[in-house]
């Protein structure tokens, strides 16, 4: 499972280049990673965050001799999300939703974020045998079963420091990690509509790495 | 996508199912008429003797009852089919609220024995087994002919299947131990406490609030029981697994249960089968723990008396409460591979 995972991921990243290979995204944050729906109902997720608005906070620095100005950034945000997410012998689920959010920076490091997203979700069930009104039974696999999502979120950041990171000393793929912009860490409501007979909501807890706002001066090949 | 879609087909492909020297770990989804119902065999394929759990709430998951020693010597020569009714459990779809009927729920347990038929042969043996709320699933079940034809035998544990019978009888019985446990010198507050309430409630006019609180404070004096050491203390651990490692999202579970068992519960709250299990005539095991406060042995001798089997039982289990498969698993499970092996 671990390869799977690792295998997933990797996939995951080559699409992350894929979706969006133009240099310059200074509006964009892409995060890619892992979720869980439960502790050990693994999965990764892919997100695309574009600000379409920004608003500075400039606070004079508290020290008088400093002519340093706190800047604080307020954005709203368009996001787009993609999850998947298994159990081995039950179902694996896919969900893609779009919406918005506000991001607030509590300081140089580190934000606050809420959004709002709708869209769908899809479970896959394995082994499944439709059976009908007489009791036929024919099997049929793979089924699945969609759902209406409406998606809140809460989420904390942070972003790394640039000079954290020694492309020239790395490991193999110690390169790829000096494009990150930091981390995050989501808890998520898919709030499933018209399950059975009534809306109920999955929790998941998203841990997300970030890139993209500094893929400008990189090589992307993969 | 292609991509996506192979990943997704190869996870499905490794979740479905091993199968190794006569042992079943297998997890298969009966789609019928709105909802996909999971069914989690276990077990031992070589006897091709399948015991279906239909488990207790509404509000419940079969596989809350994979947990605990109980289900060792089980699996060990049967396979136990822990099957997820509609709108509980990680049961799935889109269906009306109208349509969460036990006439319906019946009818899904006949979508899964086709299933199992179609999957493993015709010549395959069935079992019904329900605790509580299952116990009244598989009773309204078992009474008709067509459906109790496809079983060699009936297990009933603390099976709620006649709910005025069970309010009115829960009420003497709350009565009589608490009178037994003061005269003991047993937690004398907590149980003149009891009484006190007991003694309030008019048996003749029982609500579904009172309804509610019996049930309740059913689990609330074995507790008393089992801390006086007249019960034996259930046992621990499947909380742990069932949140961590089972397939069960108890979070999920829990909310879509909740909701089946407000559909439910008018229709559970008027049930009362006792007059019809005459008409039952299959092999049939009664099982129910001495102190079971929320579903009391009442039902289960009325049970014995009732039923039309001319092979029947009754194994009480004088340390037990609601669940004696937690508070005295030996025995609870040698009496139902005795029972199964009998007649299988």
């Amino acid at each position: 499972m671990r390869y799977l995972i690792l295998g997933l991921m990797v996939v995951f990243t080559s699409a992350v280049f894929g979706i969006n290979p133009r240099p310059s995204l200074n509006q964009t944050r892409m995060t890619y990673g892992l979720i869980g729906d439960m502790v050990f109902h693994p999965g990764v997720f892919f997100r695309y965050d574009y600000d379409f608005a920004t608003f500075q906070k400039r606070k004079p620095k508290e020290k008088k001799d400093s002519s340093y100005n706190k800047i604080k950034n307020r954005s709203f945000f368009g996001t787009g999300n993609a999850g998947l997410f298994w159990h081995p012998r039950t179902q694996t689920s896919f969900y893609n939703t779009y919406g918005i959010g506000y991001r607030k920076e509590v300081n140089e490091k580190r934000y606050r974020n809420v959004d709002l997203s709708f869209g769908y979700q899809v479970n896959f069930l394995p082994n499944t045998y439709r059976v009908a009104e007489d009791f036929t039974v024919e099997e049929t696999g793979v089924t699945a079963r969609g759902y209406g999502v409406i998606s809140p979120s809460i989420g904390y950041g942070r972003n790394f420091k640039r000079s954290h990171f020694k492309p020239d000393h790395g490991l193999h793929f110690r390169p790829r990690i000096k494009y990150l912009d930091g981390y995050s860490l989501t808890l998520r409501s898919n709030l499933l509509l018209n399950y059975n007979t009534t809306v109920i909501t999955s929790f998941q807890l998203e841990l997300g790495l970030m890139i993209g706002k500094r893929v400008s001066n990189v090589s992307i090949d993969f | 996508m292609k991509k996506l879609v192979t990943y997704i087909l190869i996870i499905a492909a490794l979740g479905c199912s091993k199968e190794k020297n006569g042992n079943i770990q297998e997890t298969l989804y009966v789609k019928y008429q709105g909802a996909s119902m999971p069914a989690h065999l276990h077990g031992n394929l070589d006897n091709k003797t399948f015991i279906i759990l239909l488990h207790g709430g509404p509000g419940g998951s079969g596989l809350e009852y994979r947990s605990g020693s109980y289900i060792e010597p089980l699996e060990e020569q049967f396979v136990m089919v822990y099957w997820d009714q509609r709108g509980q459990g990680m049961s799935q779809g889109k269906y009306e609220a109208s349509d969460m009927t036990i006439k319906q729920l019946s009818d899904d347990i006949n979508a899964l024995t086709a299933t199992l038929r179609m999957k493993f042969g015709d010549d395959i043996s069935l079992f019904l087994l329900g605790h509580s709320w299952g116990g009244l699933l598989g009773s309204y079940h078992v009474i008709d002919q067509d459906n109790q034809n496809q079983y060699k035998g009936w297990i009933e544990a603390d099976g709620a299947h006649d709910l005025p019978l069970l309010n009115t009888s829960a009420i003497a019985m709350f009565k009589q131990v608490a009178e037994e446990q003061i005269n003991l010198g047993n937690s004398t507050d907590k149980w003149n406490d009891i009484l006190t309430w007991a003694n309030g409630v008019d048996v003749n006019n029982i609500t579904e609030d009172q309804s509610g609180e019996i049930n309740s404070k059913g689990f609330e004096v074995e507790q008393y029981l089992i801390d006086d050491g007249v019960m034996q203390q259930g046992e621990g651990g499947g909380a742990f697994k069932s949140l961590f490692l089972s397939p069960v999202n108890p979070i999920i579970s829990s909310l879509t249960g909740n909701t089946a068992n407000s559909a439910l519960n008018t229709e559970i709250e008027a049930s009362a089968l006792t007059n019809q299990l005459n008409l039952v005539t299959i092999p049939s095991l009664f099982l129910w723990g001495k102190y079971d406060f929320v579903v009391p042995p009442a039902l289960g001798t009325t049970g014995l008396a009732n039923i039309g089997s001319s092979s029947k039982e009754i194994v009480i289990f004088e340390k037990s409460g609601h669940s004696p498969m937690n508070n005295e698993p030996t025995k609870f499970s040698q009496v139902i591979v005795d029972f199964v092996n009998a007649h299988r």
